[in-house]
């Protein structure tokens, strides 16, 4: 047994009596880790003064009414799911879908199986995001950052690159409908979301601003008949990109101006 | 949990009683005053009453008890860093302990070794020594992975040790 076994068995909360003859023997033998042991036991033993138990108590009983716990977390995920898919199939329903009809069956099944994936797996860190202690491994979070890049990649790999003269009025027109289509998607995920108790806001912020994304991006490869790869990325790809950045900054914002809790409708 | 979601008074009292020495301890390995942590305490009660219905039965209690108390210090601390910065003529005042208390400096002499440790390393000793959480419990608490925070709490052992040895030394 040497040091850094020992700090394997510091890991658990077990005291040293219970530990094995070995870690016992280095802890008589070792003044350094008998040291660091006797160190973090006497402030376990005497820092906790008595909490002010009777007025937390009071201030919780009073007033205290029967709660609904949070749906489980697959259902939280497909209903935010939904907000982002059904606000882009909706709202493509009502404007006509030219874009998926000029699609052909591979690149239709791509594009759109592409985007229902990288909705769920948004929709399932949301979820995640609303309760506190289900944190995830930041390779998770990180790996999120991915879906604007690979969109933009695949449009560009999937479309004949030939921008035409009236590029900036079809890109002004479509990024205009994809902004309201993402906005209304936002409004959809703030109600399903508002019973949530979020510790990162901006962790918050990057699945609602990716999710609204993909509701939007949706609406336009459903209802955009222009299969141009710079068109593709600028507008419908390009919104994507914008509020995966804006997400995160405005849950940050709204964390920083913010000490509420975010829990309208708690006692529901 | 489940009995304080369904307004049980008795369970509610439980709770608050066996939680709170763990969250108590967690704040004070932050905090330079005992008065400063028993606010952080009582400011996570708060929240913890308003989001307790985001607590799902059957999952272990502490890792959501203790995500919202880290929360609740982040924001504690964003709150005294904007305070600090509006009150510049308090900075030249002395630092006083609260009246009627010792500072904590002088009940744990630990406090000060443990400020030495780096933000990240001090977080992991005050969740997986002081609060009893296991190594999967903070992971999940911090987000981050088993592996990581292993690594964070044997470096931060061999840092204390250290500073032990060189404090023994000094004897």
């Amino acid at each position: 047994m040497n040091c850094s076994a020992l700090d394997n068995l510091l890991d658990h909360s077990v005291p040293p009596s219970a530990w094995p003859p070995a870690a016992r023997e280095h802890l008589n033998s070792c003044p350094r880790c008998r040291s660091l042991e006797e160190t973090l036991s006497r402030f376990l033993s005497t820092a906790t003064p008595n909490p002010p138990y009777a007025a937390i108590t009071q201030q919780l009983v009073a007033g205290l009414v029967p709660v609904r716990p949070l749906l489980p977390m697959p259902a939280r995920a497909l209903g935010f799911f939904l907000c982002a898919a059904g606000t882009g199939a909706l709202l493509a329903s009502i404007t006509g879908n030219r874009g998926w009809i000029a699609l052909d069956p591979p690149r239709r099944a791509v594009i759109f199986l592409a985007a229902m994936i990288a909705a769920a797996v948004q929709a399932t860190l949301f979820a995640m995001e609303m309760e506190p202690g289900r944190g995830f491994a930041p390779a998770v979070r990180h790996a999120r950052w991915l879906t604007p890049a690979v969109f933009a990649a695949a449009s560009v790999i999937l479309f004949p690159w030939a921008p035409d003269a009236d590029f900036l009025s079809h890109w002004a027109l479509c990024l205009g409908r994809a902004g309201g289509t993402a906005l209304v998607a936002l409004g959809a995920i703030y109600l399903a979301a508002r019973r949530g108790y979020f510790v990162d806001f901006r962790r918050a912020g990057a699945a609602v601003g990716l999710l609204a994304g993909l509701g939007a991006f949706v609406s336009q490869e459903l209802y955009c008949p222009i299969l141009e790869a710079a068109h593709v990325a600028a507008s419908h790809v390009g919104l994507l990109l914008v509020l995966s950045l804006a997400g995160p900054l405005l849950g940050a914002a709204a964390n920083h101006h913010s000490q509420a809790i975010p829990t309208a409708g708690s006692n529901a | 949990m489940e009995a304080y979601q369904q307004a049980d008074t008795d369970a509610t009292t439980e709770l608050v009683r066996r939680a709170s020495p763990p969250l108590l301890r967690y704040f004070l390995g932050h905090t330079k005053s005992v008065a400063e942590a028993e606010d952080l305490l009582q400011d996570t009660w708060l929240r913890v009453h308003r989001a307790r219905h985001t607590y799902r039965p059957g999952l272990r209690v502490l890792p959501w008890l203790f995500a919202i108390a880290d929360h609740t210090r982040i924001d504690g601390y964003r709150k005294w860093a904007r305070t600090r910065q509006r009150e510049v003529a308090v900075d030249q005042l002395p630092d006083l302990p609260p009246p009627g208390r010792a500072p904590a400096s002088a009940q744990f002499d630990v406090h000060g070794m443990l400020e030495q440790l780096p933000e990240g390393q001090r977080e992991v000793i005050l969740l997986l020594k002081f609060s009893g959480l296991s190594l999967e419990e903070v992971a999940r608490i911090k987000g981050s992975t088993t592996g990581a925070i292993k690594l964070k709490a044997h470096r931060a052992y061999e840092t204390l040790r250290s500073m032990l040895s060189g404090r023994d030394e000094t004897k």
